[in-house]
């Protein structure tokens, strides 16, 4: 992938560090695996480094778990996935629901290669295993969705480069999963993940989001608890690390089945919880997490526009359309959704 | 005695002569007296890298091949419950889930 090349739609355009950061990964991983089946590592050692980037071995094979950030891929990255599936696995891959793809018969010595062919198109499986903070989800509409408020993707990106390698959060007591909407209507199930956030427009007209903590599915399914009814969008980062202070310093690291931040949560009460986080962020020097606008407006410009201009003409032969043909209306009515105004997407 | 081989994750099966294959079909038996120590002596292969994860694995009495007594080994020794066309259960093998 070239960087700074023509943005694709939907997806973050990385810069040169970023792709150089992918391709320093899988070289430094192809060491570690080489390493391991020299003997130099053991598999007490390996396990760790192999979790980092994102492979598991599983009941029947190796598996490796690919990041789709925000749930949005480009044609380019779509057919390289393809080739992997066909190249190093077995024809297939397997969506999943918190936006990864995971590849079930990948051999240890092609991982490697693998990853090095995803860093190609600007992917990677960077924390998509471990007790680190997970590939950041979103809605599959953002950026397009009538009903947004802002665009999320730019928030889970930042929340992404906040958390990647963040030393303070590589060794939490589990895994920790945040998903974001960027609309009052939740289309990210932000109830059941550890910290859900969902925009909702302020009493000035200011957005913000409502957070929620605690929520999971797994063995112990919990609905997350309302920590806030609406936190300004500038305090975003500091609250979201008071948050996972608190879960490491108070989260069960004795128990495997203990440790999610939703045993926490009900086991101190969603008010207890709720006091530490406060405490906690009361406590954070706020100005430290303030993003520039300029900063933040970077971000934002990474995201390749899509082209929302409709013929005028379009609402008349949709309905013809669907007159026409029924599968495909039942179709468009589960999937389709009104996108944004043209207007509010500037160019 | 069953383990997944290091350099591809497959599912292998201790047989006769040291040898890991992939059916349990063709899997040595071992009796309850002595696992322990065939465990002990299997987890050589770890050493070796030839394998990782060496465990023994309960078989059913009831039947007159190597059929696990769990259902998490029968679908291990079979391939996966939702892909027939993948594992051993693809090449024919008689060891399905129940």
């Amino acid at each position: 992938m070239q960087a700074d090349a023509i943005l694709p739609v939907g997806t973050y355009g990385y810069h040169q560090v970023d792709l150089a950061f992918l391709n320093e990964r899988a070289a430094q991983f192809r060491d570690q695996v080489a390493r391991r089946l020299s003997g130099d590592l053991s598999e007490d050692e390996f396990k760790p480094l192999r979790l980092m980037n994102g492979l598991y071995l599983q009941l029947h094979a190796y598996m490796l778990r690919v990041a789709i950030p925000y749930g949005v891929l480009s044609a380019a990255q779509l057919h390289r996935l393809a080739r992997i599936a066909r190249v190093y696995d077995r024809g297939y891959g397997h969506f999943t629901t918190r936006q990864n793809i995971q590849f079930n018969w990948i051999k240890l010595e092609e991982a490697p290669d693998v990853l090095a062919e995803l860093a190609e198109v600007g992917m990677h499986a960077i924390q998509t295993s471990g007790n680190c903070i997970r590939n950041i989800t979103s809605d599959e509409f953002a950026g397009a969705a009538a009903d947004e408020l802002v665009d999320p993707r730019v928030h889970a990106e930042i929340l992404r480069q906040w958390s990647t390698l963040h030393p303070e959060f590589s060794f939490l007591p589990r895994k920790f999963k945040f998903a974001i909407s960027g609309s009052p209507h939740d289309r990210v199930a932000a109830r059941f993940h550890d910290i859900g956030l969902i925009a909702k427009p302020g009493a000035d007209g200011a957005v913000g989001f409502e957070v929620f903590a605690g929520g999971g599915l797994g063995r112990t399914p919990a609905i997350g608890m309302r920590l806030r009814e609406w936190l300004p969008e500038h305090e975003l980062l500091a609250y979201m690390e008071a948050i996972l202070r608190v879960y490491n310093a108070y989260g069960r690291r004795d128990n495997l089945y203990k440790a999610r931040l939703k045993i926490l949560v009900q086991a101190l009460g969603r008010d207890a919880f709720a006091e530490k986080v406060e405490a906690e962020f009361a406590a954070i020097p706020k100005e430290r997490y303030w993003l520039d606008l300029e900063i933040v407006d970077a971000i934002r410009a990474r995201f390749g526009k899509p082209h929302l201009d409709a013929p005028v003409d379009a609402p008349v032969k949709l309905t013809e359309h669907r007159r026409r043909d029924l599968p495909s209306t039942s179709w468009s009515r589960r999937t389709a959704i009104p996108i944004a105004r043209p207007a509010t997407f500037p160019s | 005695m069953t383990a997944n081989r290091l350099r591809d994750g497959q599912v292998v099966w201790l047989a006769s002569g040291g040898r890991w294959v992939e059916g349990v079909v063709a899997a040595e038996v071992f009796d309850n007296g002595i696992i322990d120590e065939a465990i002990a002596r299997a987890s050589m292969f770890e050493e070796k890298r030839v394998v990782l994860g060496v465990y023994g694995v309960e078989l059913d009495p009831a039947h007159p091949c190597a059929v696990p007594v769990t259902e998490r080994e029968r679908i291990r020794a079979a391939g996966p419950s939702v892909r027939p066309d993948l594992g051993q259960q693809a090449k024919g093998a008689t060891i399905h889930a129940s």
